[in-house]
């Protein structure tokens, strides 16, 4: 049997919302983190999968001007009783075009990784790079090429999607995983 | 090394919130979202009508509202609605949700947009997230928008400058509002040079080609806007805006059909009551009765339950029917009008001469004699011309032949510019029978009138104001009712204030004026730019002291 695209496709987003209402109903009622970063990140895949299965081009963004500490502040909100401490590393958190509704699942999804690979840190930093800003997430864990625990590679490919539908002077963004110089594995966002 | 410190607490315990929603679960959901905020004052609803309802009770600070509204309708038409009706608080937050489906088509809206777009499924976070950005962007903006509320416009394009060389986080809404504040002020050479310097960092932005069309078409470039215009609309199909645009054009260059067409599709698009008022009355003026009809009636579905309704909508229709031989539809218009309406005696006057009028072609003379009586105790002396002429008819209708024809001559008199009211007398003489005198009845109301109007402009052009205002007085005297002298005894007063200076005197024989001519010719342009005229001389008067 083949599958069939729209089906999937009405499917996923189907699962999605009631993902979002689940972890909704779990937050209000107060339930533990761990149920919370459960549902949490059930969303986020099916948020991923809806996102890759509808292609995602430069003219499906709503970019503004925004600066790392809207955010990092955003995503660090999101973030429930990490097993370690996270925070922004940055001096001064640069302005850059983005779309935020678009970035935001794809910086949390490589968190998300960092976190569920690291020992025993993980350090968030955002700089002028290249002409434009570079996001580095960086853990402690057995590094890249390592398959970790329940890693689909969806992430991933969510964040270089997004990445590349941020076109700027004809330069796209990129994602990509790569060796950490300390050790361990760091995720890579660049937008232009 | 240095942590970015987290922003303080976002206050805003006391807001109250209205969810817009049809999916029942996604109106719990988002309400759980606003608890975790400590927002807690929540009005959830299924569609926009229970939402226009509770918007018109209510004052609300955060309006959460999806861009699909069942089959019906969607939030762009919602927000739309909204805006044209000033039904929303100046200062309240409105955020359009969308699924990843819509979300390319909704951000695309060209002029009116939301505070803020959330993507489902979103978090609290992201509420948050875009909460604080907008009071952020609000705080921004603030001093602009005070000195421009305050009348001081070049105070106010001054912080917006200010704004853009910070090149900080809200340059491009503080140059989006500039280009809107030039164009409304009759700036278009200044709002077109903002756009073109918006779109040489962001192209394909689409509210700054929209602008950018617009200020082509304000400066005469007219086929260039045309151009600009299609060009847009080919990339954004659904976008109400740039058929609009080709509307006009067509319609300047005399070409009815395609801008009737073009308004149509305008108003599918995004059909709000503004648009299906453009519609209707594009169709009653080409003489397509049927078109102009439909369109009406669908603008009285739309705006049933709100306060948008406009009593001259209501009764164009009910004339409209008329004139189609669907009198009883017409009476049950009319019949359905609301209470606010009938108690103003114009209006109520006004709906009784259509009733007396449908109450003929039905067979009930004796009724559509009462209705005439009746409307004739209401109605002044000095009457706006649309509502003489529905009188005029009804006259004529009822064998009154003699006030027939005065009323539709007083009603040419009363606004001999306006073409609209000449198609309608001669229409209205037509449908009595009365073609022959029609050449006659226009002659003979526009003689008395525009030998003095032009003996009143020679004199001005001699500078002997004085004299030329005397004439008019004296004109007024004779005809107080005149639409078409008041308007010229209006226009030589601002002429003579802007040749001789203000003085009290001409300040209060301008607002005299202005506001007599509000009366007599409701809603009309050349009244407004008069007014705008007067304004701004008394803002430069002002700044110079």
């Amino acid at each position: 049997m083949t599958p069939d695209e729209p089906l999937l496709a009405l499917l996923a987003h189907e699962l999605k919302n009631r993902a979002a209402a689940l972890e909704g109903g779990l937050a209000a009622e107060g339930a533990s983190p761990a149920l919370r970063r459960q549902a949490a990140g059930l969303r986020e895949r099916l948020v991923a999968l809806t996102l890759l299965m509808a292609g995602l081009a430069p003219r499906d963004l709503c970019t503004e001007t925004c600066s790392a500490a809207e955010i990092w502040h955003e995503i660090r909100a999101g973030l429930m009783s990490p097993a370690f401490p996270v925070e922004l590393d940055c001096e001064d958190p640069p302005l850059f075009a983005c779309d935020p509704r678009r970035l935001v699942p794809a910086l949390e999804a490589g968190l998300d990784n960092a976190l569920r690979h690291a020992r025993t840190q993980v350090r968030v930093s955002v700089q002028a790079w290249d002409g434009g800003v570079r996001w580095c997430i960086d853990d402690d864990g057995p590094g890249p090429g390592v398959p970790g625990p329940a890693s689909t590679g969806l992430g991933l490919r969510l964040a270089r999607a997004v990445a590349g539908a941020h076109v700027r002077h004809g330069r796209a963004g990129r994602a990509g995983l790569e060796a950490n110089p300390q050790g361990g594995a760091r995720f890579v966002l660049w937008l232009p | 090394m240095a942590f970015e410190p987290p922003p303080p607490p976002l206050r805003i315990r006391h807001y109250r919130a209205l969810v817009i929603d049809d999916m029942p679960e996604m109106r719990a959901s988002l309400r759980q979202q606003l608890g975790m905020l400590d927002v807690t004052d929540v009005d959830t609803v299924g569609d926009a009508d229970a939402a226009l309802r509770l918007l018109a009770l209510h004052r609300y600070d955060l309006v959460l509202c999806d861009w699909h509204l069942g089959e019906e309708s969607n939030g762009q038409q919602l927000l739309e609605h909204l805006r044209e009706t000033d039904a929303l608080p100046e200062d309240a937050i409105f955020f359009m949700c969308t699924g990843e489906n819509a979300y390319t088509r909704v951000l695309a809206a060209a002029e009116v947009h939301p505070d803020d777009y959330l993507l489902k499924p979103f978090t609290s976070q992201a509420i948050e997230s875009r909460i604080r950005r907008h009071l952020a962007r609000v705080q921004a903006l603030r001093e602009a928008r005070e000195a421009h509320a305050a009348g001081r416009l070049d105070e106010a394009l001054a912080c917006l400058d200010r704004v853009v060389a910070q090149r900080g986080r809200f340059a491009l809404d503080a140059q989006r509002l500039k280009a809107r504040w030039q164009l409304a002020a009759d700036d278009a050479p200044g709002a077109l040079a903002t756009c073109q310097a918006v779109l040489e960092a962001h192209p394909e932005l689409t509210w700054a080609e929209m602008t950018r069309a617009r200020c082509l078409h304000a400066t005469g470039r007219a086929d260039e806007a045309m151009t600009a215009a299609r060009e847009l609309r080919e990339r954004r199909e659904h976008l109400p805006e740039p058929w609009e645009l080709m509307a006009t054009l067509h319609a300047e260059r005399g070409e009815t059909d395609q801008a009737l067409a073009l308004l149509r599709r305008a108003a599918e698009a995004v059909p709000t009551s503004r648009r299906l008022r453009a519609v209707a009355e594009t169709a009653w003026r080409a003489g397509d009765l049927p078109g102009a009809t439909e369109a009406w009636e669908r603008l009285q579905r739309l705006v049933r339950t709100s306060l948008a309704a406009r009593p001259r909508d209501l009764l164009r229709l009910a004339q409209a029917l008329v004139d189609l031989e669907r009198a009883d539809e017409a009476l049950a218009v009319l019949e359905r009008m609301p209470r606010r309406f009938k108690a103003d005696d114009t209006l109520a006057g006004t709906a009784l001469a259509v009733s007396a009028q449908a109450r003929i072609a039905a067979g009930q003379e004796d009724a559509a004699a009462a209705d005439y009586a009746r409307a004739t105790e209401l109605l002044d002396a000095v009457l706006p011309p649309e509502t003489g002429i529905a009188l005029g008819r009804a006259a004529l209708a009822c064998g009154y032949a003699r006030d027939g024809l005065r009323l539709l001559g007083e009603a040419i008199q009363a606004d001999h510019e306006a073409a609209d009211v000449e198609r309608m007398a001669r229409d209205a003489l037509a449908r009595a029978g009365k073609d022959a005198e029609a050449d006659a009845l226009l002659a003979k109301a526009r003689a008395g009138v525009l030998g003095t109007l032009d003996e009143a402009r020679r004199l001005m052009r001699q500078r002997r104001a004085e004299e030329a205002m005397g004439l008019l007085a004296g004109a007024l005297e004779r005809m107080p009712a005149n639409g078409t002298v008041r308007l010229a005894a209006a226009q030589l007063t601002l002429m003579w204030i802007s040749q001789a200076g203000l003085t009290p005197e001409r300040l209060a024989a301008a607002n005299e004026h202005l506001a007599r001519l509000d009366a007599l010719l409701p809603d009309d342009e050349r009244v407004r730019r008069m007014r705008r005229f007067l304004q701004e001389t008394l803002r430069r008067e002002a700044d110079g002291s």
